[in-house]
């Protein structure tokens, strides 16, 4: 396989850990949805950073265009709140807001905004290894790479020295106001990083495949957790890892999109995973069905 | 003199504008069992967020320990309703209950020895050793409520605040839970109860806070209960007045049969 290949494995391997780990943190706390309401609604933060910048993006203008993925989260509080409007309706109503907006930037400026529809969409990851950069003369490997790793190293110390604030908060939110914790901050920080892991991640994936790494691997780490919260990270990330090696050749076989591949390879890897759990998988299910008809509830009830 | 544990001053709260509590004025001891009742809607759980500091008074103050609520979170622990919380959640007993240590100061560092030991001797307290390793969504509801008591103690404070600990829970539990928190008062510790039925109100507390938005009453337990209070409080819907003497009379007879019962519920 050429360098290239494996630096797009590598630039999918490192959004799957980074939306793997702040998705898990998101499903805990059923907030998936929001995920995928802030991974669209930057879109109009992107074009802006873009438009601002010429073709090329720059680290500043990308940490600016994260800011939308906070009004997003803002605008949905504060409709679900204080509009008095159910909270699905709002995310509905939010992120097609923001990201219809994004779209109609993106189309008045075709000329000087080097995206279009289709790269908002799946992204392209494919060109990311060309636009490389260097460093006191030596090259250093494609430029969105760098990035992604210092946002993944970023957001890694974030949720290791913030685990005991984000696992209490995902846990039970007014215990952990009780006990003084500031719970709106460390709700931002957590919704900062969703934003910017999306912003960043946008050009390797698009805007829908994010969807996927924030919600997929951990829902399979939730899966396989058995009562453990880091297990459900581990496990979240490596399968994370996983869809993105798997989907690469999954691609290179079919000769289809990476990042749709990526998200399928995903999908594949929940189905699998679901059918061999040994308690609430289809096998097991199954099994269990056949061998003991009219299972009476037993055991949970003393 | 001694400060009042807790002292409400003219105290409203509202909520998108419609007051929830009106108006309440009450002084509180510390070293009691304190039952907040009254019926659906009056008010009960907002009582208990503001003086936690999570809900902001519209006018009055609330102090605890004669301190602003904020100040002085250290010093109680929140015991919240066992439904409040997704029991899915990847953690076993003891992850829970070492919640209980966390606190401002330790939330980026690491959990001590000390906090550790406090943590068992709370599941300890609780009868929950054995299931320290137990994924919390296995344990029943009583041992739901059990594990947030365990939690509660673990921080070692002054006062409990609770809210219907025991909703959806067996008597067996109940008893266990009661007499576990009347040992904890014995040893001074102060603890409010957020709870809704009437008939076993009169046994658990000593003081009881009654609402209805406004307040009702607040004192011990025999002057609060009174059929004008309760009328005030509930109105006809409940036709308590009526059956106040059945109340009493059946309550005392359940006591006695769960007395006998206890044994055999209990391991």
């Amino acid at each position: 396989m050429s360098t290239d290949g494996w630096w797009v494995i590598g630039m999918g391997a490192l959004v799957a850990l980074l939306c793997a780990a702040l998705g898990s943190f998101l499903y805990l706390r059923r907030l998936s949805m929001l995920g995928d309401a802030i991974s669209h609604a930057v879109l109009p933060g992107i074009v802006l950073a873009y438009f601002v910048s010429g073709a090329r993006e720059s680290l500043g203008l990308l940490v600016g265009a994260a800011v939308f993925g906070l009004l997003v989260t803002y605008l949905i509080d504060w409709l679900t709140h204080k509009a008095g409007m159910q909270q699905d309706a709002s995310i509905g109503l939010s992120f097609t807001l923001l990201f219809s907006l994004g779209i109609v930037m993106v189309s008045l400026w075709a000329s000087r905004v080097d995206i279009d529809a289709d790269c908002v969409l799946y992204g392209d990851i494919a060109l990311l290894p060309f636009d490389t950069w260097s460093w006191g003369g030596r090259p250093m490997g494609p430029r969105h790479f760098a990035m992604l790793l210092g946002l993944d190293v970023l957001i890694g110390l974030l949720l290791w020295r913030g685990y005991k604030g984000m696992q209490l908060l995902a846990f039970d939110r007014v215990f952990a106001a009780s006990t003084g914790m500031a719970v709106g901050l460390w709700h931002w920080l957590l919704m900062g990083g969703v934003s910017l892991a999306t912003v960043f991640s946008f050009e390797a994936v698009g805007a829908i495949l994010v969807v996927a790494f924030l919600v997929i691997p951990p829902a399979i780490g939730h899966l396989w957790s058995f009562g453990s919260l880091p297990r459900m990270l581990a496990v979240a990330m490596l399968s994370g890892v996983a869809s993105s090696v798997l989907g690469y050749g999954l691609a290179v076989w079919l000769d289809s999109s990476i990042a749709a591949c990526m998200s399928t390879a995903a999908l594949l890897l929940y189905g699998m995973s679901w059918i061999f759990h040994p308690q609430r998988g289809g096998l097991a299910l199954l099994l269990k069905k056949k061998r003991v008809p009219h299972a009476p509830m037993m055991g949970r009830m003393r | 003199m001694n400060t009042p544990l807790i002292e409400a001053k003219s105290l409203t709260v509202r909520y998108h504008y419609k007051p929830v509590l009106w108006n309440i004025d009450c002084s509180l001891s510390a070293g009691r069992m304190i039952g907040i009742i009254g019926p659906n809607g009056s008010g009960k759980t907002t009582f208990l967020k503001t003086l936690m500091g999570l809900l902001k008074p519209d006018s009055g103050s609330v102090r605890l320990f004669g301190k602003e609520p904020k100040q002085v979170l250290e010093r109680l622990s929140y015991v919240p309703q066992r439904e409040s919380v997704d029991w899915d959640f990847p953690a076993r007993v003891q992850d829970v209950v070492l919640m209980g240590r966390y606190r401002r100061s330790n939330l980026l560092g690491r959990l001590s020895k000390e906090d550790r030991r406090l943590a068992d001797e709370a599941m300890d307290e609780v009868g929950l050793t054995e299931f320290a390793k137990r994924q919390i969504g296995e344990l029943s509801g009583g041992q739901q409520q059990r594990v947030f008591l365990a939690r509660a103690i673990a921080r070692q404070p002054e006062l409990f605040l609770m809210d219907e600990p025991f909703a959806g829970v067996d008597a067996a539990t109940e008893d266990a839970i009661l007499r576990l928190l009347a040992r904890l008062r014995d040893k001074g510790r102060s603890v409010v109860i957020v709870h809704h039925d009437l008939q076993t109100a009169q046994r658990f507390f000593d003081e009881l806070v009654l609402l209805r938005t406004r307040l009702i009453a607040s004192g011990p337990t025999e002057q609060v209960l009174t059929p004008d209070h309760l009328d005030e409080a509930y109105g006809g819907r409940l036709s308590v007045l009526s059956r106040m003497g059945d109340l009493l009379q059946k309550s005392q007879l359940d006591w006695k049969e769960r007395g006998i019962n206890d044994s055999d519920h209990e391991r």
